[in-house]
């Protein structure tokens, strides 16, 4: 008996052993219980989509909240998965109690906040807001201007149909768009930022002078410029005028009143000095800095940081562009058209 | 002799491994680049969309409905279906979109000419105006923000060409898709994204894919006698000076093979392509001086892939000979069983996969990682039969002949992304 049981008892004992490991396969492939594709992004990746959600979301509000704006009356409603709103239809200065609001609030008419307020859900504001000073909003939908005070704080994102103005010492959390204008005061922290025109400045007079800074030539690496390559560093004397595409296997020194008719790329750092031109693309590997008064026409790419002096232009109306880095300062008194990424830290000069 | 021979199989088997736990942990620690996956806003440029389509009734219907769909300004998106000599109702359904979308496609209808993916591109080029030019396969099925992602990086003068992620659709079909699936994330969540990494040869991968046509008419054009039109316009453009840059987050679902046999005459095909571009380029690379060292170590290495497979099954045969013969061959066959445990298959280690799985947060799937064996093998025998019959090719004066990979779908596809 022993001599038929032990042979088989081996063989069974050494199959499970082999066996075991391959049994949760087994089982994956016996149940399929992770057998549906990878997600791949099926957005189009618009700035504006939270925003755009959320005022799907509000929509059933509406009615509500042009009654409440007739009434001059503040009603609390309920969405229809069972969150509390808070319709405010008095204009002006909000007298209301609360330092911290835990429901959506939703402004019918112009809208004027105390100092030190806390939204805890998201805010949605029909007609014009203005902030009061260190106030914190968890996300903000405007649908026309919205002026935020000193020291404010955006927790998530920020859309304004009209124009976005930044009161100095303020953080935006990570999205920040208007349709129209942001302005940006000094010391304010931000991610990511887009608009037709984004400046660093409090004062308006400084987009009048924006039309005639670059004239409405093609913006990106045209078809006909060639590409020229340079083994080691590229030094552009004071003045001096390069035609086509270059690319440097090293840094980039621009000086003054240089300028490049197409895109440049350096793999290492990029320095502009004062009122240089670049009518194509800049990419760095590295770092650029970018002097006073410069132009730049195409998007701006840097791998580590980018930091912008002031006077600085880059995109135009026609052609918005993008300035992206991990970190980016900005001075002020800059203009960019177009969207600012910064993924760790950007940050606006004093 | 036998054992300096199996000494440079050893050699040769841990080169490879280094390399695989170097992208594997690089791309598990290290910081990792995408440095034009922010470009959101631009000036775009004027762009042709190629699709490459011979004999795709099944699929092609699919992806004309998503570029029609693309999130890119409409007057500077061409898109020119390339049918290339199809004998199904590739045209009829082509030339029915056309109806119904005046002004947006342009079809390139192809009914002679030379076969292969290649030589239709080739013959397409007529109808590209576009500095900016993408490939599709007929099979693949873009985003709406895909086209944007693949070309912001041409914003950089110094990009020839940009490669996007690949992700199989037809998954839970069978086995077969399963292991193709872990194949591809290993392939390009770690591989390809590690060599974006550091800096080394990014692969353009002939499909989810743009070109420069500067850049391309710079080095000749496509070559229509390569069976691997993809690595070979890699090394051309690495050669010329240009770069490719891997777009890991420009991801396209893509239709992978349901049968085996289909999948071996894929990877054969593969196989026989790489290989000429490695005959073709393994001497030039080294002495190319304007590309960077590391460029040109990847390169070499890049080249070689394919070629391992039967490296390694030398490595075994030798090592069972000398084992009989009595050669002291104990620690060799330590590091031949440590690459089998860890870089086995050409071009998909189980660590890759293993990490690409964690990378792309899907918990269940990394189960069947013992299963890879399975297609491993498959791969392995696969890649030395064709290298055998492409040592015999000119002896035998046989011309290469190009497989077309077989289509399973039958219905449309309805794509629902995740959220940004």
């Amino acid at each position: 008996m022993t001599s038929v049981w032990a042979p088989l008892a081996l063989t069974a004992v050494t199959g499970a052993m082999l066996a075991l490991p391959l049994a949760p396969a087994l089982v994956e492939v016996w149940r399929r219980k992770d057998a549906g594709p990878l997600p791949v992004r099926g957005d189009n990746g618009d700035i504006r989509n939270f925003a755009l959600l959320f005022r799907q979301r509000i929509e059933p509000l509406q009615p509500a909240l042009i009654s409440c704006a007739q009434s001059n009356s503040v009603v609390e409603a309920r969405l229809e998965n069972g969150d509390y709103a808070l319709l405010i239809g008095k204009d002006g200065a909000c007298n209301l109690d609360e330092e911290r609001f835990s429901t959506l609030v939703l402004f019918a008419r112009q809208a004027l906040l105390h100092d030190q307020v806390i939204f805890e859900k998201d805010v949605y504001a029909a007609a014009g807001l203005c902030g009061g000073r260190n106030n914190i909003f968890r996300a903000l939908l405007g649908e026309n201007n919205v002026t935020l005070a000193e020291a404010s704080q955006v927790l998530r994102w920020i859309h304004v149909e009209g124009e976005l103005a930044v009161g100095r010492n303020s953080d935006l959390g990570s999205r920040c768009s208007s349709q129209k204008v942001i302005y940006f005061g000094p010391g304010c922290r931000f991610q990511r930022v887009h608009a037709p025109t984004i400046a660093t400045s409090n004062s308006a007079p400084l987009l009048s002078t924006l039309s005639n800074c670059i004239p409405p030539t093609h913006a990106t690496t045209g078809p006909n410029l060639g590409r020229s390559r340079i083994h080691g560093s590229l030094h552009l004397g004071s003045g001096e005028v390069l035609l086509g595409n270059i690319v440097a296997t090293g840094a980039i020194c621009i000086e003054e009143g240089g300028r490049i008719h197409g895109s440049a790329k350096g793999n290492g750092d990029i320095e502009l000095r004062r009122q240089t031109r670049i009518d194509g693309s800049l990419i760095s590997t590295g770092v650029i800095r970018i002097g006073a008064h410069c132009m730049i026409k195409g998007p701006v790419p840097a791998e580590h940081e980018i930091s912008i002096a002031p006077g600085t232009r880059i995109g135009t109306p026609g052609s918005p562009t993008t300035v992206s880095a991990p970190r980016i300062r900005i001075a002020p008194d800059c203009v960019v058209h177009g969207t600012l990424w910064a993924r760790l830290e950007g940050s606006v000069g004093e | 002799m036998l054992l300096y021979l199996f000494g440079t199989v050893i050699l040769l088997i841990c080169i490879y491994m280094v390399r695989h736990y170097c992208f594997t942990i690089n791309r598990l620690i290290n910081e990792q680049r995408h440095p034009y996956v922010d470009i959101d806003t631009a000036d775009w440029p004027a762009v042709t969309v190629l699709i490459a389509a011979h004999n795709e009734e099944a699929v092609v219907a699919d992806i004309l409905r998503a570029l029609l769909e693309i999130d890119y300004p409409k007057e500077r998106l061409t898109i020119v279906p390339v049918n290339d000599r199809s004998s199904d109702r590739t045209r009829e359904i082509i030339d029915s979109f056309v109806e119904r979308y005046p002004g947006r496609i342009q079809p390139f209808h192809r009914v002679s000419g030379k076969p292969g993916k290649a030589a239709a591109l080739k013959d397409a080029m007529a109808y590209v105006k576009t500095e900016i030019m993408l490939v599709f396969d007929a099979d693949y099925v873009p985003g709406k923000a895909l086209v944007r992602q693949l070309v912001a990086p041409f914003f950089d003068p110094e990009v020839g060409s940009v490669m996007g992620r690949v992700v199989p659709l037809n998954v839970g079909k069978k086995l077969l898709t399963r292991l193709l699936d872990l194949e591809r994330s290993g392939g390009y969540q770690v591989d390809q994204q590690a060599r974006m990494n550091l800096r080394f040869v990014p692969q353009y991968g002939g499909t989810v894919a743009g070109v420069r046509k500067s850049a391309l008419e710079e080095i000749g054009g496509w070559n229509e006698n390569a069976l691997a039109e993809d690595t070979d316009l890699t090394f051309r453009l690495l050669l010329a000076g240009w770069k490719t840059v891997y777009e890991n987050r420009a991801e396209c679902y893509e239709e992978v093979p349901e049968r085996w046999p289909v999948r071996v005459r894929q990877i054969m095909r593969w196989a026989k392509g790489h290989n000429q571009v490695m005959v073709r380029y393994a001497t030039s690379l080294p002495r190319c001086g304007h590309v960077s060292w590391r460029e040109r170590l990847d390169g070499l290495l890049l080249l070689g892939v394919y070629a391992m497979a039967p490296v390694m099954l030398l490595g075994w045969l030798l090592a069972l000979l000398l084992f009989y013969a009595g050669a002291p061959i104990g620690g060799g066959v330590a590091v031949l069983a440590l690459a089998a445990f860890t870089t086995l298959g050409n071009f998909a280690a189980f660590f890759e996969i293993a990490a690409a799985t964690r990378l792309d947060g899907s918990r269940l799937r990394i189960r069947l990682l013992p299963c890879t064996l399975l297609g491993f093998s498959v791969s392995l025998v696969s890649v030395c039969r064709a290298t055998w019959q492409q040592i015999l090719e000119p002896f035998q004066r046989k011309e290469l002949v190009w497989h077309k990979t077989e289509r399973s779908r039958s219905e449309p596809v309805a794509v629902e992304g995740r959220a940004a």
